[in-house]
């Protein structure tokens, strides 16, 4: 058994890095449109608002594989073809700024008026006030929420295997088809997405604590 | 020629929806003046400080500091609201203590003093910490500079709030019941800040209950209801010889302390 294993860790990593890397531009890219997102709810002008508004009930209403779907078969029709992982990586993305756009909304938005009447009052302007006043006490309040966000991210990724990206579940089937040892790869792989999760709730615990001036 | 007002509103009004919080109110203040705001919860005063550092828009009405328009431009007749950057200015003029305190709880005492001091007034690091540290010592906390809001009493709290606005220079300081949130043990420490500040020549617009501080330190008393300004004059007038029964009868709740 550890021979099969052994023969096939390499095909398995290989999976296990394009599954980090997957997940790991999704959140840059959904948390970076997340942060626009979520700020266009709170601050934006009322059709900047409405627009974010939609944008986050549409993306949050419909499934991951679909989204998925519509870009590596649809974009195409218009015109725009994809690599099947750029069309994974950016439709979770989108799907990923939805979710983070509202929880940058409620981190931002309970942090206490008197913050930012008194960050007016010293004569902050709008940017300098989320800089130095909101943003960082706004932290403490987004990592939580966003770290179960992350998760998700992390476990979602096994849906580019569907567009044949061969990511850690893709390799996995791969390793199966050959060994038919399904019981022991898959649970390899369940092992190995709840290693990358539990590391993400570590790291965010250890950052939690830092950002907390209670 | 009468001394020019630094702080000037003519026929401020304000309205929440269909409720009106101020109802017309005109009120000078001329530079180095210390004026006491009294009047009973809801009758505008908060507001009307609110308004002065455009913390709060107003329908109606001006609101001059140092002769500039508060909040809006006039341009041809039509009022503009003015941008967030000279919104921004002129707040940095017009000093306010709140009565929450609002410090930013991310950072020390002397970091709260010295952020409007290196944003806003744009002064090298060194020269803002000497004099973020030379203002704190003054409210009595040069040992509390590394300290962060959550290890500070309420007292110490509220001081390190006024060295963090009277540190950017302003020309008027606004106080919004600086005391109304303190244990009463602590409120002594507080007032005698303000106090020390009005001698010093401030000019200070302050809203309190503290009837004492009003008749010991007020250059003038104005007592509001009902989002207008029913009285005002001395301290001494105005305690002493109140003329209308709304002021009385105010009057009337804090007689065991007067």
């Amino acid at each position: 058994m550890m021979d099969l294993v052994l023969a096939s860790a390499p095909l398995i990593g290989r999976g296990l890095l394009i599954t980090l890397a997957v997940s790991a531009s999704v959140l840059v890219l959904g948390t970076a449109l997340g942060l626009i997102g979520g700020l266009c709810l709170l601050y934006g002008t009322r059709p900047l608002q409405w627009a974010a508004r939609i944008y986050v009930d549409v993306l949050r209403g419909v499934p991951q594989l679909v989204l998925i779907f519509a870009i590596f078969y649809g974009f195409p029709v218009l015109g725009l073809q994809m690599s099947a992982i750029a069309a994974g990586i950016l439709a979770l993305a989108l799907f990923c700024a939805a979710h983070v756009s509202e929880v940058v909304r409620g981190a931002v938005g309970s942090i206490p008026r008197g913050q930012s009447d008194a960050a007016r009052a010293i004569g902050l302007t709008f940017r300098q006030r989320l800089r130095h006043v909101i943003l960082p006490q706004a932290v403490g309040r987004f990592l939580p929420a966003w770290v179960n966000t992350a998760v998700e991210i992390v476990k979602s990724s096994s849906l580019v295997s569907l567009v044949s990206v061969v990511d850690l579940t893709m390799a996995t089937q791969q390793v199966v088809g050959r060994t038919r040892e399904a019981l022991l790869f898959y649970a390899v792989a369940a092992i190995l997405y709840f290693v990358v999760n539990f590391a993400l709730s570590l790291a965010s615990r250890n950052l939690e604590r830092r950002f907390s001036h209670a | 020629m009468p001394e020019q007002s630094l702080v000037t509103l003519q026929g401020l009004a304000k309205r929440y929806g269909d409720t009106p919080i101020l109802r017309g109110v005109d009120l000078e203040v001329a530079k180095g003046e210390v004026v006491v705001i009294i009047g009973p919860s809801g009758s505008g005063k908060t507001t009307l400080l609110r308004c002065i550092n455009f913390l709060e828009d107003f329908q109606e009405g001006r609101i001059l500091v140092d002769g500039e328009a508060v909040g809006y431009r006039e341009d041809n007749g039509r009022r503009l609201k003015r941008p967030d950057a000279e919104v921004a200015r002129m707040r940095a003029d017009v000093g306010m203590v709140f009565q929450s305190f609002n410090l930013f709880p991310h950072m020390t005492a002397l970091q709260n003093v010295m952020l409007g001091l290196t944003q806003v007034r744009r002064l090298d690091p060194t020269a803002a910490r000497e004099r973020a540290v030379s203002w704190l010592q003054r409210v009595g906390l040069g040992e509390k500079l590394e300290s962060f809001p959550s290890q500070l009493s309420g007292g110490q709290q509220q001081r390190v709030a006024i060295a963090r606005a009277v540190a950017m220079e302003p020309k008027v300081m606004l106080f919004d019941e600086a005391t109304s949130a303190l244990d009463p043990e602590l409120v002594g420490e507080v007032l005698k800040v303000m106090a020390d500040l009005a001698h010093s020549g401030m000019t200070m617009l302050v809203v309190t209950h503290e009837m004492r501080f009003a008749r010991e330190v007020a250059h003038r008393v104005v007592f509001m209801d009902q989002g207008v300004v029913v009285e005002q004059g001395s301290p001494a007038d105005l305690f002493g010889n109140p003329r209308t029964d709304r002021l009385r009868q105010f009057l009337g709740h804090f007689a065991p302390k007067l």
